[in-house]
C-alpha cells in the first residue's frame, strides 16, 4: 500500500474511484434546481410577510383591546418589582445596594447565574461533519 | 431575489469565487452558473454516498437549495466547494439517520439493501456503488472523503471532528472490504482498472 499525503491511499482504489467519476450530463438538473430555488425564495418571502403581518395585527389588536388593563398591570408589576427588599436609609448604601435591593435585580442575577451554569454544564455535541 | 433566469454566457468565464460573491449579492445568474458548474461533481459524490441515482439527485438538489439559502453565511467565497460538500454530506447523513436511526447510531449497519435497487446495472461506477453500500455509513464517509475527494487522513479528521485514529481505522477497514469486493478490478498491469472494466463490459 502506498503512503500518500498523510494517509495510506491504495492506488488500485484510487484508480477505481477515478474511473467511476465520469462527468454526468445535466439533463435539466440545473434548470430544475434553479427553479426550485426560485420557488423556495418566493415561499420564504410570502411566509415572512405573512408572519410579520400577523405579528403587527396581533400587536394592534392587543393595543386596542387590552391597552388600558395591560398598562395598569404593568404599572403594578413595576411597583412590586422595584419595591426595596430591605429598607435602607443611608444614601451611599442605597447607591451601592441599588441593583440588588429589589425583586427585579434579584431575579435578573438569579437568571444570569442559572444561564451561566447551564452553559457550563451543557454537554458538547460530537460532530461528524 | 429570485434565481429563475438562465445563466448568462459571460458568467462562464468568471471564477467561482466571483460567482459566489455575485450570488451572495442576490444575483440569480451567479447562482445558476454555480449549479451548472458543480452539478456533476456533487451528483457523483451523492451517488457514491447513497448508491441510488434518483435519491442522489434529490439530495444534491436539496444541498444546492440549502446553499442558496445559507450563502450569506459563507465568509470565504474561495471555499465554496468544501462548504457545499459539507452541506451535502450533512444532508445525506440526516437522510441516513431518518431512514434508520438505530442502525446509524450503532454505526455497524450495512447499507447494501438500503438504496440500491438496480442490481442489473453494470460498469465500474455501478460496481463501486454496490461495494460502497456494503460499508457502514462512517466507513463510507471516510472512504469517500479519502478517495473521491482526495483528502488526507488529517483533513478528514478535522472536517468530521472524528479522532484521527478512528478515521484511519475506518479507511483501513473500509478499504480492505472494498478491495475484497472489487477484486475483479485488481490486475497486475498498469492499466488495471480500465482493463478490468473493458473485460466486464
Amino acid at each position: 500500500m502506498q503512503k500518500h499525503e498523510g494517509g495510506a491511499h491504495d492506488p488500485v482504489l484510487r484508480e477505481i474511484f477515478a474511473a467511476a467519476d465520469t462527468p454526468l450530463a445535466d439533463k435539466g438538473f440545473s434548470e430544475k434546481t434553479v427553479q426550485a430555488a426560485a420557488r423556495a425564495a418566493r415561499q420564504s418571502r410570502r411566509r415572512r410577510i405573512a408572519g410579520w403581518s400577523g405579528v403587527l395585527l396581533l400587536f394592534l389588536w392587543l393595543a386596542i383591546v387590552l391597552g388600558g388593563p395591560i398598562q395598569k398591570v404593568a404599572a403594578r408589576l413595576m411597583d412590586t418589582l422595584m419595591q426595596p427588599l430591605v429598607p435602607v436609609h443611608d444614601p451611599l448604601l442605597v447607591m451601592l445596594l441599588g441593583p440588588l435591593n429589589h425583586l427585579s435585580g434579584v431575579m435578573l442575577i438569579t437568571g444570569a447565574a442559572i444561564w451561566y451554569l447551564y452553559r457550563r454544564a451543557r454537554p458538547r455535541r460530537r460532530r461528524l461533519l | 431575489m429570485s434565481p429563475e433566469r438562465q445563466p448568462a454566457a459571460h458568467l462562464a468565464r468568471w471564477s467561482e469565487a466571483t460567482l459566489v460573491r455575485c450570488a451572495q449579492a442576490g444575483e440569480a445568474d451567479g447562482f445558476a452558473e454555480l449549479v451548472r458548474r458543480r452539478q456533476s461533481w456533487l451528483r457523483n459524490l451523492m451517488r457514491r454516498s447513497c448508491g441510488n441515482g434518483a435519491l442522489a439527485d434529490d439530495l444534491a438538489q436539496e444541498a444546492f437549495l440549502q446553499a442558496w439559502r445559507q450563502l450569506g453565511q459563507l465568509r470565504t467565497p474561495d471555499s465554496f466547494g468544501p462548504w457545499l460538500r459539507r452541506l451535502a454530506l450533512n444532508i445525506w447523513l440526516q437522510h441516513c439517520r431518518r431512514a434508520d436511526p438505530l442502525r446509524h447510531a450503532s454505526e455497524v449497519g450495512r447499507g447494501a439493501e438500503e438504496a440500491f435497487h438496480a442490481p442489473a446495472a453494470t460498469g465500474i461506477a455501478a460496481d463501486l456503488d454496490r461495494a460502497l453500500m456494503r460499508l457502514s455509513v462512517a466507513e463510507r464517509l471516510c472512504i469517500l472523503l479519502a478517495y473521491h475527494e482526495g483528502m488526507s487522513h488529517a483533513e478528514i479528521a478535522a472536517d468530521t471532528r472524528l479522532p484521527l485514529g478512528t478515521v484511519k481505522s475506518h479507511i483501513a477497514r473500509g478499504g480492505a472490504r472494498l478491495r475484497e469486493l472489487l477484486s475483479d478490478y485488481r490486475m497486475p498491469e498498469t492499466d488495471s482498472v480500465k482493463g478490468a472494466n473493458d473485460a466486464k463490459a
